[in-house]
């Protein structure tokens, strides 16, 4: 279900209909991070809804047309920033008219150190927002209003993602734990007050960096595919390769990684072409 | 012995062979042993007589003799067995024997090797049980049993662990130190500590992978937290990403290589300091994250990769160490294990990262026996055991 929701486009091959609503963007906003740029903007869409009650009479049609707003989101790495940025220039900042005042809002580490190339390119001004409050207003958005945004994972029900209404459960305060090149977790309190506690360096960008000097994958997505085939257990030592079965005393099962990597120092001189595949789910652990 | 029991039995001194021994033993049977079974290291302690009288000389069996000298005599063991020599304690006093203590490893992975050595050496004739611990003490019991017809007394590890680092750190003086200045190289230096009154303190055992204990008082202390990205993750991942074998040799790789290459930082993302989080710019962000980068691939060598795996795994533990240590109130952290061997760098690192982000108020403290410390608590758990 997430995979659907999260496929995503090439550039190239983008579909007209896309282009169009790229055109008709009402208001853009970035967010550059270290490995991606997320662009978000939304334009207003003519769309058909079913009608489910039909008047033989008047034989009406069973659908009608109804003009609304939609949110659409792009991603591309931030290394071709310029490209993406002509790309805006020409299909959106040519119209004079639509684009809401001359300042675009941007977040993220790129919102500062682009800020200049923006500038250049668009003709624009960039208004630089904080990132993490942006962070949560966009959470708190999308959780206080759009239905199945927020899922739990339970590995062994069926199905095994259980998506969330937006309830009338208080909200806060929840831990958000913020995955992008390196980790953040933040204490969010309110819908402005936020506390960062903790982070780490080891994230996604640790994850796409590894796995692109360990095997030959061209890209995060062949990596993640690499990763779904792979065994772990063949490059990471498991409890029960060291006490051959559980450790009981302290309740860790046989099954537990005890050190990731901690058989690759003997199979390093496997070139077999599956240890690519292995490693990749090693690392994902 | 009473006085009824008609004519009086000699003790055994415990330096006879099992079968000699008439089962008075005053003592546990000599070899004196302890040993400790990693995931990649076996760790062996063997305590060696000095105290040994031209009587208990003579009488000393010719088997038993053979080891002690085996073991004293050599510094290598087969191919990789390794006796640390510059750790070796003289003068300690054990049971009623003063002796020197030795510090024996070899290569978990060659533990078949190992079980033929003691096979050979016919250590079954001479003690009926080893006081073993980690996790190879239940792998390997069978073999022992059934190869060598010893039995294994198993022992759990971090019960071990904590029982040697208090009898060690009451014999051997300045066991305990911190480094000082980690950060200027210049400056850097060991400096005593003085554990005498250690508690409470937190344990970070760093091996294979990494296991926190918090101690609370003589007695009273729990497995608390753990990461599997420990040492074993550190070879393991060097050997992939650099083709080197072995520990050493990443180590030595690591310190020649620049990890700013490798990894991206704060201010490669934000093109300076983040001042709302108090982030300045030299700290890491994301580990490896200049590697998805064609380019940058092409930039860094070898020792660039293995400082950016030493880094990466030193500082995660160090985190954790602090958010645990932080969760239990707890001040002084002290951190062991075979993956600080031959490693300043991870020392100093961790020393430093400790002070730096707890802003001073948490001390990384150090011992100079490492990964010797299960096997230790195994050797006295031997020397406990009444006959």
């Amino acid at each position: 279900m997430a995979e659907y929701y999260a496929k995503s486009l090439e550039l190239s091959g983008i579909p007209a209909l896309t282009l169009t609503n790229l055109k008709h963007a009402e208001r853009i906003a970035f967010d550059i991070g270290g490995s991606l740029t997320k662009l978000a903007f939304f334009s207003k869409i003519s769309h058909k809804r079913a009608l489910y009650t039909i008047n033989p009479n008047t034989k009406s049609n069973c659908e009608t047309e109804e003009e609304g707003w939609r949110l659409h989101f792009i991603n591309f790495e931030t290394k071709y920033i310029e490209s993406c940025l002509d790309f805006v220039k020409q299909n959106v900042m040519g119209r004079s008219t639509d684009v809401n005042g001359k300042i675009i809002k941007a977040t993220g580490g790129g919102a500062h150190k682009y800020k200049q190339l923006i500038n250049e390119k668009l003709g624009v001004e960039i208004s630089k927002e904080d990132e993490i409050q942006c962070l949560i207003k966009g959470c708190n958005f999308l959780l206080k209003n759009i239905p199945d945004e927020a899922f739990i994972y339970e590995k062994h029900s069926n199905p095994p993602y259980k998506f969330q209404s937006p309830s009338n459960q208080p909200l806060f305060p929840y831990l958000l734990v913020n995955i992008g090149s390196g980790v953040s977790m933040m204490k969010v309190i309110s819908d402005t007050e936020v506390e960062r506690i903790g982070g780490t360096s080891l994230g996604g960008g640790s994850f796409w960096g590894l796995g692109s000097l360990l095997t030959k994958a061209k890209g995060f997505d062949e990596l993640l595919e690499l990763a779904e085939k792979g065994d772990h257990r063949l490059v990471d030592m498991l409890v029960k390769d060291i006490y051959g079965g559980s450790y009981d005393l302290i309740g860790l099962p046989g099954d537990i990684i005890a050190s990731s990597f901690g058989k690759a120092a003997r199979s390093a001189s496997d070139t077999s072409t599956h240890l690519h595949e292995r490693i990749k789910k090693g690392k994902l652990s | 012995m009473s006085a009824d029991s008609g004519p009086s039995k000699p003790l055994c001194n415990g330096t006879s062979t099992i079968e000699m021994c008439n089962g008075y033993c005053s003592k546990p049977h000599m070899p004196w042993f302890g040993m400790d079974i990693g995931g990649t290291l076996a760790k062996l302690v063997y305590f060696e007589p000095t105290d040994v009288t031209p009587d208990e000389e003579e009488l000393e069996v010719e088997t038993l003799r053979t080891i002690r000298r085996y073991l004293t005599s050599n510094v290598a063991y087969g191919s990789d067995g390794v006796r640390d020599v510059h750790l070796e304690m003289k003068n300690v006093k054990l049971a009623g024997r003063v002796g020197t203590l030795h510090f024996i490893r070899f290569p978990t992975a060659s533990m078949k090797s190992f079980i033929e050595l003691a096979k050979e050496k016919k250590l079954a004739t001479l003690a009926d049980t080893i006081c073993a611990t980690g996790g190879g003490a239940y792998k390997f019991e069978e073999d022992f049993n059934k190869e060598v017809e010893l039995a294994l007394h198993k022992l759990d590890e971090l019960q071990m662990l904590i029982q040697g680092i208090n009898f060690i750190d009451d014999t051997y003086p300045s066991e305990c130190f911190y480094w000082a200045h980690p950060d200027d190289e210049e400056q850097c230096k060991k400096v005593p500590f003085d554990f005498s009154d250690p508690y409470p303190y937190l344990v970070v055992n760093i091996g294979s992978g990494v296991s926190i204990i918090a101690v609370k008082s003589q007695g009273d202390y729990a497995r608390v937290s753990g990461t599997s990205l420990g040492g074993g993750t550190f070879l393991g991942l060097c050997c992939l990403l650099t083709g080197c074998n072995t520990f050493e040799e990443a180590i030595e790789m690591a310190a020649q290589g620049d990890s700013k290459k490798v990894d991206k930082l704060v201010k490669d993302i934000y093109g300076g300091d983040y001042d709302k989080f108090n982030l300045p710019g030299h700290v890491v962000a994301s580990s490896f994250g200049h590697m998805m980068c064609e380019d940058h691939r092409k930039t860094v060598c070898k020792e660039d990769l293995a400082r950016s795996t030493l880094v990466t795994i030193t500082n995660n533990i160090g985190s954790i160490a602090r958010m645990t240590a932080l969760n239990h109130g707890i001040n002084k952290v002290v951190f062991v294990g075979n993956f600080l061997r031959v490693n300043p760098i991870a020392m100093k690192l961790l020393a430093y990262a400790m002070e730096y982000w707890s802003k001073g108020q948490l001390k990384a403290l150090f011992l100079e026996h490492e990964g010797h410390f299960g096997a230790v608590g195994c050797l006295i758990e031997l020397i406990k055991e009444k006959r």
